[in-house]
C-alpha cells in the first residue's frame, strides 16, 4: 500500500476537480507515456521522466532517468530524498507534484497530489491584435513630446530672458531664446543676433524707439512730430483697421520699427518704399497748406522742378552777408557771386587763353586747352568739388606780378586792395627817371645851347613830376582793363589813400540741399553732358542741369530698362542729416559717412577779418 | 373536538393540497394558521421543485407589481436560492405537515371523503381537495427496463457537478441539446456524453441549438445517435436500439429530457371539465377556485395563474373559501374596482366581468376567473362622442374591444367626414397584434363608448387560451388587411365572396407560392413575413424584387390571362392569404378604380420585368452579383428586417468605433459585434438586430417590455427581467444578457490622464470589479437610437462611411444595380 | 372597414427619417460628392492666388496683416481638425456624421499644408516657428499615410479575416495546440520537443518591425513540420499515422498562423501611423503654444 494521486486540475468555473488513482507499489513511475504510473500529459517531459521509490512509511525517494535534472523543493537534483511529513514539492515541466501523508483511509499512504500550472491567461484578444504594448503608447509619447518642446521652446526662453534682464549686456555664447529668433538679422545688426535683449527690452511689448535711438544717437527728425502728424493723410478704412490692430496689439505708430523691418533675412536692411514717403508728400500741400516743398511722389512721374539755392548777392563792403534765394531751374535763375569768369572764354580752344595754356602746357599739364578738371578739383569723397582759389586756380596766367629787384618779382597782394595800393607807391617813390648822358640832345642840331637846356628842363620836370605818376598806375590796376578789375567788381570809395575797393566773391559749395547729388557717381559722364558751360560768357548763369537731363538716365521707382530705377532715398535721405541719402551711403563701402560739406561762403570776409584783428 | 394543524381526525385531513409550488404552500401555510387539518404533497423530494428547476441565481421578479401579496408567506423579487430558503423555513415556522414523494395517481371518493391514491400504494383521505399541481406535469418516464441502483434522472441542475462520467442525454428537444451541451462544454470535466434522439433530425429544437450541437459533434466533444432508443439501462451501461441492431456502450448516468406530459390526462381523469379542446384551455372553475368537481379546487398556473403572485394569493384565498369565509374577496379586487371606477356606469366587478363576456365577442367563454385575470392587464376606457382613441402612426400594439357604443374609422387624413364605423362587440387596433406596427388610421368614438384595451402580451395569451377569441380576431383582421391593401373605398359588404374563398396559409421559408410558367390566377396576400419574387433566366433565378408584409401579388396572370412571369418564394416563414382569382376577378370587373390600381401595381413589376430581360446580356454578371447579393442578404434576414446595419468592407477599418459608439450612447453596452457574422461580396452583416417584422424576442416576454416603436425599431424597455427569453428566442443572437456598468469616468480625463476604460464598452474585469456579484443582467439589444437626436449611433460614428443602415426595399431595390458604392 | 390607399404604402411602415446624408453609402472621401474636397481646393487657392498679388514690403513673412491673417487662420484649423479626436469618441446626440468630419477632416489638414506653408513665406531657420511647421507637415504626411492604409487594406483585411473574428482565431490555434499536445504525447522526448516549440509558437511575437513586415523568420512550426516530414520518410510504420496526424495539424496551425499574422499586418498598418500621427498633433499644439508665445513676447 503506498502511493495515493491526486490529480488535481480547476473547470473554467474555477472548481477544482481532482482525480484519484491509488498505486499499491512502493515504486511509482512518472512520465509521458501512458503506462507510467503518474502520467503527465506534458511535451516537456520524457516518456519515462522519473521514478518515486517510497523508502519507508513517509519519505520517498525521487530519481530521473537519464539524470534528467528536476527542482526538487526548488532546487535541481537528478536524485533526492522528501520526507513527506514535512512535505516537498518536485517540478517536472509545467507540473508540480507534491507530496504529503495521507490521512483518513489513505492513512498509510504517501499522497502524491500533481497539479499543471496553466500559464498565465495571456491579456485579452483586443490587447493582442492591436499594437498597443508594441509601441510606445500615444497618449504617453503626446505628453512626453509636448513637454518637452514647452520645456526647451518656452520655459528656457523666458527663462534666459529673465537671467539677462537687468544686465547691461549679454555674455558671449548661446542664449535658448535664440530659439525664437523669426529670421536672421540684417548685417548693420548681426551683432545683436545673440542678445535679443538689446532691442525687446520688455516683454510683450514690441519694440520701441529707444532701444535703436541708444546706438543711433546722431538721427535727427524727420520734421518736428507735430507738423508729421498733420502732414500724415487720413488713413482709408482698411488701413484705420489696421491701424486700430495694432494699436490694440500696443504696437507704437512712426516707430522706428514701422519702417526699418528686421529679421527679414542678412545683407543690408531694406529701404523703406517709396510709397512712405510718397504717402505724405504726394499730396502734402493739401494738409501743410504753408510748406513750401512741392507735391512729389515719384522721380519719374511726379517729381518738380529743382530747385537749387542760387546767390542773389555775394555781400557788400559794409561786411553784409551775401543772400539767397531758392529758386526753380524753370524761371532761369541768375546768380551773382561777385567774380568775373565766362566759362565760354576759358573753355575755347583757339583764343588767346587756349595758347596761352599750350605755353604754360609743360608747366601746368594743360593741354591744347583748358579743361573743367584743370580748375574744379574732386572732394575726397568725391561728392563734390574743392573751392576755386586764385593762388591755385587762376594766378599761373593771371599773374599780379609788377617790378623785379634783382631776380626776385614782386607781386601785388591778392584779396588786400591797400596793400596793392600801397606798392605800386612805394614802387614810383623809391625810383626817379633814368637820367640823360648829356643834357644836349641826341640827333644832330645846330650849336647852341637851347637844346642843352630843353632836356635839362625835361630831365628836371620828370624829376619833379615822378611821385605823382603813381596814382595813375594805381587807377590803372583797379579800371577796366587792370588787373582787379579783369575778375573783380570794383567800386570807388571815398579814402584818401585808397579810393579803391573790391567787392567780396562767394562759392556755392551746394545748390541743392534737400536732394544729394554725387559727381563720383557719375564720373563715366563729361562734365558737359549735364554742364552746358563752354557757351556760357558769365559767371550769372546757374550752370545746372534741370530734372529732364536727369531724367534722361533716371527713372522713378519702378523705371526698368534703359533708366535707372531711383527711388526717393537715392538722393534724399529721410532722416534731414546733412549726409548722404541712403541708398548712395549704402553703395559706398557701408558704414563710410561722408565728412560733413564744407560751406565756402565768406572766405574772404574771414581772411579780411584776421587782419581787422591784426590792428 | 379540537383539532391540531397536521393532524388526522378520523384517519381524514380537511384539506389536502397537492403539489408544493407557490400555490401549494400559500395554501397549506393558509391552513395551518387557521389550524385546519391538512396536508401538503409533494410529488418530488423537496418543496417548490419547480422553482428549484430554475437556473442558478436567476432572478425572480414579483409581477404584477400593483398586486397586493396576501399569503403567511413572504415573497418578494429576489434570488432563486434566497426566496427558496425563505419559504421552506416559514413552511417550517408554520408547522406545516409536509409528505414529500408522495405522487398522487388517482382521486376517489367525493366531497368530504376522497380517498387520494398515492404512487407508493398508500392512500390519504380528505374532505376537500386543492390541486395546485401546476402546468409542468410529469416528465415522460424512460419506459425501458432499469437496472435497480441506475442513476436515470430527469433533470440537470448544475452540469458542472458531473466529472470523468459517461453520460447519456435522451431526448432531442432543446432541454436535451441544452443539458448535453452543458455538460461537454468544459473540457476539463472530461465527461463523454451521448445524445439520443428518436427521429434522425431535431424538428423540435431551436436552430441555433441544434447548430451548436453539431458544431460539437463535429468536434468529436460528443456523440449524437440519431434513430436510437434505449432499450434496457443498467448501472455502467446502456443498451441502444438502433437503426442497425442493437448495441451497449458504457454509462454511467442517463439524463432523460423526453418532455413532459401536461397535467390535462390526470385532471380529466379526476372528472374535471375543461373549458375548450385545444391542449392550452383551463379548467372550468367557480369564482371560489372550486372546479365541477365538487370539493376538488385548483389555483395556480393549472387555473391560468402563471405569475407567483397570483399562485400565493389563490393558495390563501381558497382556504378561506373552503373554509367557509365566503365573503372574501380576491386580492385582485381593488385592482379591477380601480379599473371600473372611472366609468359612467357603476357596479360591482363580477357584474362589469359578466357584461363584458356577454358584450365583446372575443371575451365570450372565458372564465370568470380568466377574466379577472384578463382584466389585471386590461384597461376600461370611456370617450365622449367624437374623442380620439388614438391617432394614425401612433405607436402601439393593443387591441381594442368596442363593449359600448360605436366608434368611426377616419378613412382619409385630408377629409375627416370620409368613415367606417366599428359596431358594438367588434375589436379594433388588431394589425398591432401582427406585426407591432404603428396605427394604420386615427379612430374616434362616434357616440359615447366604453372600450377595453386589451395589451398585446394579453391579447396574443387570450387567443392562445380562448379558440373562440383566436378564430374571431383572424377573420376580422384578415377582412381588414384586405380592405387596407386593396383600399380604393372598398366596403367589408364587396368583400363577402372574396372572404368565402380567402383562406389562411403558413408557408415555410423558401417555400414557392407562385411558380413560373405555371397558370394559375389566384392572388396571395403577405400577412406576415416577407417574399421574394425570382425569375429564372438562363438556368439560375434572378432576384427580381422584395415583397414585405402588406402586399399581394399574383395580379398579372389575372389580369392578363398569362402564365406566371416569375417565381415568388417565401423569404422567411410567412403567413399569406390566398384568394380565388375567379371571385377577384369578379370583384375588379365591378370596382373599376380598384381595377386601375391593380394595374398601376403591375405596370411597377411589368417595368423590373422587363428591365431584367433587357439587362441579362448585357451586364449579366451585374445582375447576378446583385440577385446573388440580395439573396445572401435574404438568407441573412434582411427578409424579415425593417432596418438592418451592413458594413462594407472595402471601407471598414476595423476600428469599431460603431461598437465604441453603441456603448456609449447606451449606459455602456454595445448591442452590435462588428467582426462576428457573416459576409458576402465586402457586404458583411454584423450581428445586430434586424427589428424584424415579428420580432422572435417579442414572442415570450414575460414583463412584455419588448416593444416597437414609433420608427419601426424593436427595443427592450426597463421592466426588462433579465430571464433571457428573448436571448434564447432570437436566431440572430443579437440579444446580450448583460450587467450594466457603472458611469465611466469623464471623456476628457482618460484623453489627457488615461482614467477609466475609454470609450466603448468597458472590459469585463472592469465591469467586474465595480458592479456587485448579484446584479440582475438585463437583456440589451440594438433599439435604433430611438430617442436619440440624430439617428443610429453606429453609423454616425463610422469614420469612414463603411457603416449604413438600410431597409430591405431600399437595399434591394433594383436601383442598386446601377449606382458604385466606392 | 376600409383604410385609404396611402396605408398601402406604408402602413405603419417605420419611416426612413433615419436617412440622412450620413448614412448614404459613400466613402468618406466621396461624401457630399467631394464637397470638403472642393472647398479646402478653393481655399489653398485663394491662399495661393493672394500670396502673389499681395505684395508684403520687403518680402513675404509672418508678419503684417497677410501673414497673421494666414497664422490665425492655420491655428484655428490645426485646433478644428485636433478636436476630431474629441468628436470620434463623444458620442453626443445630433445630426452629425464622423464620416463628414472624417472627411473634412482630410481635406482641410491637405489645405492647411498650403496655408501654413504660405504663413511661413519660406523664411525657415533653425527655430521654434519652424520646428511648429516641421511638426505640422509630419503630422500631415503621417495623415496622408493613414488615408492610403484606409483606402488600400480594408479589402485585404476582410478577405484575409473572411468571416472569422479574432477571438475565433485565437481559439483556433489554441484548439490546435490542445490536439498537438494530445497528439504527440506518444512522442519520443527528442522530437517532442520540437512539436512543443510549435506548441509555443504565436503570432503575437515579436516587435513592430515583424508585425508590420510580417516576415517571421524561423517559424517553430516549420522547423517542427520539416522534422515531422524528415523522419516520417523514414519513420518505422508504428508511428506513421502519428506523423500523418501531426503533419496535418502542424500545417494547420502554420496556416493559421499565417492568417493572424496577415491579419496583424493589415491591422498594424492601419494603426501605425496614429502612434505618430497623434503625439506629433500635440507635440504640434505645444508648438504651435510656444510660437505664439514668442511671437507676442519679443513682439
Amino acid at each position: 500500500m503506498s502511493f495515493t494521486i491526486r490529480y488535481r486540475s480547476r473547470s473554467a468555473g474555477g472548481r477544482e476537480i481532482v482525480r484519484t488513482s491509488r498505486i499499491d507499489k512502493d515504486i511509482a513511475t512518472i512520465g509521458r507515456s501512458p503506462d507510467c504510473d503518474i502520467l503527465l500529459s506534458d511535451l516537456g517531459v520524457t516518456l519515462h521522466h522519473a521514478t518515486l521509490t517510497k523508502s519507508d512509511t513517509f519519505r520517498v525517494t525521487i530519481e530521473t532517468d537519464k539524470n534528467l535534472p528536476v527542482l526538487v523543493n526548488g532546487r535541481t537534483a537528478t536524485r533526492a530524498d522528501i520526507n513527506a511529513r514535512r512535505g516537498g514539492s518536485i517540478r517536472i515541466g509545467q507540473h508540480l507534484l507534491s507530496a504529503s501523508i495521507g490521512e483518513g483511509e489513505d492513512s498509510d499512504r504517501i499522497v502524491i497530489s500533481v497539479e499543471r500550472e496553466e500559464a498565465a491567461g495571456g491579456p485579452e484578444a483586443e490587447r493582442l491584435f492591436s499594437l498597443t504594448g508594441k509601441m510606445p503608447g500615444k497618449r504617453i509619447s503626446a505628453w512626453v513630446f509636448s513637454l518637452l518642446i514647452l520645456a526647451s521652446c518656452l520655459a528656457w526662453p523666458i527663462y534666459s530672458f529673465y537671467e539677462y534682464r537687468t544686465t547691461e549686456e549679454r555674455p558671449e555664447g548661446f542664449h535658448a531664446d535664440i530659439l525664437w529668433i523669426s529670421g536672421s538679422m540684417s548685417d548693420a545688426h548681426s551683432n545683436l543676433a545673440e542678445d535679443c535683449q538689446a532691442c525687446h527690452t520688455q516683454p510683450f511689448v514690441s519694440v520701441r524707439d529707444g532701444a535703436c535711438l541708444q546706438c543711433h544717437t546722431d538721427v535727427t527728425d524727420h520734421a518736428a512730430a507735430g507738423r508729421m502728424a498733420s502732414a500724415e493723410p487720413e488713413p482709408g478704412r482698411w488701413d484705420g483697421f489696421l491701424l486700430a490692430v495694432s494699436d490694440t496689439f500696443n504696437r507704437p505708430r512712426r516707430s522706428c520699427a514701422s519702417c526699418h523691418l528686421e529679421h527679414e533675412g542678412s545683407g543690408r536692411m531694406a529701404a523703406a518704399p517709396q510709397q512712405f514717403c510718397a504717402d505724405c508728400h504726394g499730396d502734402l500741400d493739401t494738409r501743410l497748406t504753408d510748406t513750401d516743398f512741392a507735391n512729389a511722389h515719384d522721380f519719374g512721374r511726379g517729381h518738380p522742378q529743382f530747385r537749387p539755392r542760387v546767390m542773389t548777392t555775394p555781400g557788400d563792403l559794409s561786411g553784409g552777408l551775401a543772400r539767397y534765394r531758392q529758386v526753380s531751374l524753370d524761371d532761369n535763375p541768375r546768380e551773382d557771386t561777385g567774380l568775373k569768369f565766362p566759362h565760354q572764354l576759358h573753355l575755347s580752344q583757339s583764343n588767346g587763353v587756349a595758347r596761352m595754356a599750350q605755353r604754360l602746357s609743360a608747366e601746368h599739364g594743360f593741354n591744347d586747352a583748358l579743361d573743367c578738371a584743370n580748375c574744379h578739383v574732386p572732394t575726397a569723397d568725391g561728392t563734390r568739388f574743392e573751392p576755386i582759389t586764385m593762388e591755385t586756380n587762376c594766378q599761373m596766367c593771371h599773374s599780379l606780378s609788377f617790378d623785379r629787384i634783382g631776380g626776385t618779382i614782386r607781386t601785388l597782394r591778392h584779396g588786400e586792395p591797400e596793400m596793392v595800393v600801397a606798392d605800386i607807391r612805394a614802387l614810383y617813390r623809391s625810383t626817379g627817371p633814368r637820367r640823360p648822358m648829356d643834357f644836349s640832345g641826341m640827333s644832330r642840331r645846330r650849336p647852341g645851347d637851347v637844346n642843352r637846356a630843353r632836356t635839362t628842363d625835361r630831365y628836371r620836370f620828370a624829376q619833379r613830376t615822378r611821385p605823382g605818376r603813381a596814382d595813375g598806375a594805381i587807377r590803372a590796376v583797379f579800371s577796366d582793363g587792370g588787373a582787379c578789375f579783369d575778375c573783380h567788381r570794383v567800386e570807388r570809395v571815398d579814402r584818401p589813400q585808397t579810393p579803391y575797393d573790391v567787392l567780396p566773391v562767394r562759392q556755392i559749395g551746394r545748390y541743392l540741399h534737400n536732394g544729394w547729388f554725387d559727381h563720383g557717381a557719375h564720373e563715366t559722364e563729361d562734365c558737359g553732358t549735364c554742364h552746358v558751360a563752354d557757351s556760357s560768357d558769365s559767371a550769372g548763369d546757374v550752370l545746372l542741369p534741370g530734372i529732364e537731363t536727369c531724367r534722361d538716365c533716371h527713372g522713378g521707382a519702378q523705371a526698368g530698362g534703359e533708366l535707372v530705377s531711383s527711388s526717393c532715398a537715392l538722393c534724399h535721405s529721410y532722416h534731414g542729416e546733412d549726409a548722404a541719402p541712403y541708398l548712395v551711403r549704402a553703395r559706398n563701402v557701408r558704414g563710410q559717412r561722408p565728412q560733413q560739406v564744407r560751406d565756402y561762403s565768406g572766405l574772404w570776409n574771414r581772411q579780411r577779418d584776421r587782419r581787422r584783428q591784426g590792428r | 373536538m379540537p383539532t391540531r394543524p397536521g393532524v388526522k381526525v378520523a384517519d381524514r385531513y380537511r384539506i389536502a393540497i397537492i403539489g408544493s409550488g407557490p400555490a401549494g404552500l400559500s395554501a397549506a401555510a393558509r391552513a395551518a394558521n387557521l389550524g385546519l387539518s391538512h396536508i401538503l404533497l409533494e410529488k418530488t423530494d423537496r418543496l417548490s421543485d419547480t422553482i428549484c428547476r430554475y437556473q442558478k441565481g436567476k432572478h425572480i421578479m414579483a409581477t404584477p407589481s400593483q398586486l397586493a401579496l396576501r399569503s403567511d408567506i413572504p415573497f418578494e423579487a429576489g434570488k432563486r436560492e434566497k426566496i427558496l430558503g425563505l419559504w421552506d423555513e416559514r413552511t417550517a415556522g408554520h408547522s406545516v405537515h409536509v409528505r414529500l414523494r408522495s405522487e398522487i395517481v388517482t382521486i376517489g371518493g367525493e366531497e368530504g371523503a376522497f380517498g387520494i391514491g398515492l404512487a407508493d400504494g398508500e392512500t390519504i383521505e380528505a374532505e376537500t381537495i386543492i390541486l395546485a399541481i401546476g402546468t409542468q406535469g410529469n416528465p415522460n418516464l424512460v419506459r425501458c427496463p432499469v437496472e435497480e441502483g441506475a442513476a436515470v434522472q430527469y433533470t440537470l441542475d448544475d452540469p458542472g457537478e458531473y466529472v470523468d462520467e459517461h453520460i447519456v442525454v435522451i431526448g432531442g428537444g432543446d432541454a436535451g441539446i441544452e443539458n448535453a451541451l452543458g455538460l461537454v462544454e468544459d473540457t476539463e470535466q472530461r465527461n463523454i456524453v451521448t445524445l439520443l434522439n428518436r427521429g434522425a433530425d431535431f424538428p423540435t429544437a431551436k436552430a441555433a441549438n441544434v447548430k451548436a450541437l453539431r458544431a460539437a459533434q463535429e468536434d468529436g466533444r460528443l456523440t449524437v445517435l440519431g434513430e436510437t432508443t434505449a432499450s434496457a439501462i443498467g448501472k455502467h451501461e446502456i443498451v441502444l436500439d438502433t437503426r442497425d441492431g442493437e448495441t451497449r456502450i458504457r454509462c454511467d448516468r442517463v439524463i432523460a429530457r423526453m418532455g413532459s406530459a401536461p397535467p390535462r390526462a390526470f385532471v380529466e381523469a379526476c372528472g374535471i371539465e375543461f373549458l375548450g379542446p385545444d391542449r392550452t384551455a383551463f379548467p372550468k372553475l367557480s369564482p371560489t377556485f372550486e372546479s365541477t368537481r365538487k370539493g376538488i379546487y385548483i389555483v395556480g398556473a393549472l387555473a391560468g395563474y402563471p405569475l407567483i403572485k397570483h399562485c400565493m394569493n389563490q393558495g390563501y384565498d381558497v382556504v378561506e373559501f373552503i373554509n367557509g369565509n365566503s365573503d372574501l374577496k380576491p386580492a385582485d379586487e381593488p385592482l379591477l374596482e380601480a379599473k371600473f371606477r372611472h366609468l359612467p356606469i357603476s357596479q360591482p366587478v363580477e357584474h362589469w366581468l359578466e357584461y363584458l363576456g356577454s358584450k365583446a365577442r372575443i371575451l365570450q367563454d372565458l372564465s370568470p376567473l380568466q377574466m379577472r385575470e384578463f382584466m389585471l392587464d386590461s384597461e376600461m376606457h370611456f370617450y365622449r362622442k367624437g374623442a380620439e382613441i388614438f391617432a394614425k402612426n401612433d405607436p402601439g400594439s393593443s387591441v381594442f374591444g368596442v363593449v359600448e357604443g360605436r366608434v368611426s374609422v377616419e378613412l382619409s387624413d385630408t377629409d375627416r367626414s370620409l368613415t367606417q364605423a366599428i359596431e358594438e362587440g367588434s375589436i379594433f387596433g388588431e394589425v398591432g397584434l401582427v406585426s407591432g406596427r404603428r396605427r394604420g388610421a386615427t379612430i374616434r368614438a362616434a357616440e359615447d363608448t366604453i372600450c377595453i384595451e386589451i395589451p398585446r402580451m394579453a391579447m396574443l395569451k387570450l387567443m392562445a387560451s380562448a379558440p373562440a377569441a383566436k378564430r374571431a380576431v383572424t377573420e376580422i383582421s384578415t377582412e381588414r388587411q384586405l380592405l387596407q391593401m386593396f383600399g380604393s373605398g372598398l366596403k367589408s359588404a364587396d368583400l363577402a365572396e372574396v372572404m368565402e374563398t380567402a383562406e389562411i396559409r403558413d408557408v415555410k421559408a423558401g417555400e414557392a407560392i407562385i411558380t413560373e410558367g405555371d397558370d394559375g390566377i389566384d392572388i396571395f396576400v403577405i400577412r406576415s413575413g416577407s417574399m421574394v419574387v425570382e425569375k429564372t433566366i438562363g438556368t439560375k433565378p434572378v432576384f427580381l424584387s422584395y415583397l414585405p408584409a402588406g402586399s399581394y401579388v399574383g395580379e398579372m396572370a389575372l389580369l392578363d390571362n398569362k402564365k406566371r412571369t416569375a417565381t415568388v418564394r417565401a423569404a422567411i416563414k410567412s403567413e399569406v392569404i390566398r384568394i380565388d382569382g375567379r371571385a377577384f376577378r369578379a370583384l375588379l370587373e365591378n370596382k373599376p378604380k380598384l381595377l386601375d390600381r391593380a394595374r398601376r401595381d403591375m405596370a411597377a413589376r411589368e417595368e423590373l420585368n422587363n428591365f431584367i430581360e433587357a439587362k441579362k446580356d448585357s451586364f449579366s454578371s451585374v445582375v447576378d452579383m446583385y440577385s446573388s447579393v440580395a439573396s445572401f442578404l435574404i438568407e441573412n434576414g434582411m427578409g424579415e428586417a425593417t432596418d438592418v446595419l451592413l458594413i462594407d468592407e472595402n471601407l471598414c477599418i476595423g476600428c469599431d468605433n460603431c461598437e465604441k459608439a453603441c456603448a456609449d450612447s447606451h449606459d455602456g453596452l454595445s448591442r452590435l459585434d462588428r467582426e462576428a457574422g457573416t459576409t458576402y461580396a465586402h457586404l458583411h452583416v454584423p450581428t445586430s438586430c434586424r427589428h424584424c417584422e415579428h420580432p422572435h424576442c417579442m414572442a415570450d416576454c414575460p414583463p412584455n417590455a419588448i416593444h416597437r416603436g414609433p420608427d419601426g425599431e424593436v427595443f427592450i424597455d426597463e421592466t426588462c427581467i433579465g430571464c433571457g427569453n428573448c436571448q434564447r428566442n432570437c436566431p440572430y443572437d443579437v440579444i446580450r444578457m448583460e450587467k450594466v456598468p457603472p458611469r465611466k469616468p469623464g471623456l476628457l480625463s482618460w484623453l489627457l490622464l488615461g482614467l477609466g476604460p475609454g470609450p466603448g464598452e468597458p472590459d469585463r474585469k472592469w465591469i467586474d470589479k465595480r458592479v456587485p456579484e448579484d446584479t440582475a443582467k438585463v437583456a440589451v439589444k440594438c433599439d435604433m437610437c430611438a430617442g436619440i437626436r440624430g439617428g443610429p449611433a453606429c453609423v454616425r460614428a463610422c469614420p469612414t462611411g463603411a457603416a449604413i443602415r438600410v431597409a430591405p426595399e431600399e437595399f434591394l431595390s433594383i436601383a442598386r444595380l446601377k449606382e458604385d458604392t466606392f | 372597414m376600409a383604410l385609404s390607399d396611402a396605408d398601402f404604402d406604408n402602413a405603419g411602415r417605420p419611416t426612413r427619417r433615419s436617412v440622412r446624408a450620413g448614412d448614404t453609402h459613400q466613402s468618406l472621401l466621396r461624401y457630399r460628392r467631394m464637397l470638403w474636397a472642393k472647398i479646402a481646393f478653393v481655399g489653398s487657392l485663394v491662399g495661393i492666388v493672394s500670396y502673389l498679388l499681395i505684395d508684403v514690403e520687403p518680402r513675404h513673412n509672418g508678419g503684417g496683416w497677410y501673414g497673421y491673417t494666414l497664422g490665425t487662420l492655420s491655428v484655428l484649423l490645426i485646433l478644428w481638425l485636433t478636436m476630431l479626436g474629441v468628436r470620434k469618441r463623444l458620442m453626443t446626440p445630433g445630426r452629425w456624421s464622423l464620416k463628414a468630419w472624417t472627411s473634412a477632416h482630410v481635406y482641410l489638414g491637405l489645405a492647411l499644408v498650403v496655408i501654413a506653408t504660405l504663413h511661413t513665406g519660406f523664411q525657415l531657420g533653425w527655430n521654434v516657428h519652424t520646428l511648429a511647421w516641421a511638426l505640422m507637415m509630419i503630422v500631415v504626411l503621417s495623415g496622408i499615410f493613414g488615408v492610403l492604409a484606409y483606402m488600400i487594406l480594408p479589402r485585404r483585411l476582410g478577405s484575409n479575416r473572411d468571416e472569422t473574428t479574432e477571438a475565433q482565431m485565437l481559439e483556433n490555434v489554441a484548439d490546435l495546440d490542445r490536439q498537438l499536445l494530445d497528439a504527440a504525447q506518444p512522442l519520443e522526448s527528442d522530437i517532442a520537443v520540437f512539436v512543443q516549440k510549435a506548441m509555443e509558437e504565436d503570432a503575437f511575437h515579436g516587435g513592430v518591425g515583424r508585425r508590420l513586415t510580417g516576415r517571421h523568420g524561423g517559424s517553430a512550426t516549420m522547423r517542427a513540420l520539416a522534422e515531422i516530414r524528415s523522419r516520417a520518410l523514414s519513420g518505422t510504420n508504428a508511428a506513421e499515422e502519428i506523423y500523418d496526424r501531426l503533419d496535418g495539424l502542424l500545417s494547420r496551425k502554420r496556416a493559421a498562423l499565417g492568417r493572424i499574422r496577415a491579419h496583424l499586418r493589415y491591422k498594424g498598418l492601419l494603426q501605425i501611423w496614429l502612434f505618430v500621427h497623434v503625439p506629433l498633433t500635440f507635440a504640434l499644439l505645444a508648438a504651435l503654444s510656444a510660437h505664439i508665445v514668442s511671437v507676442f513676447f519679443y513682439w
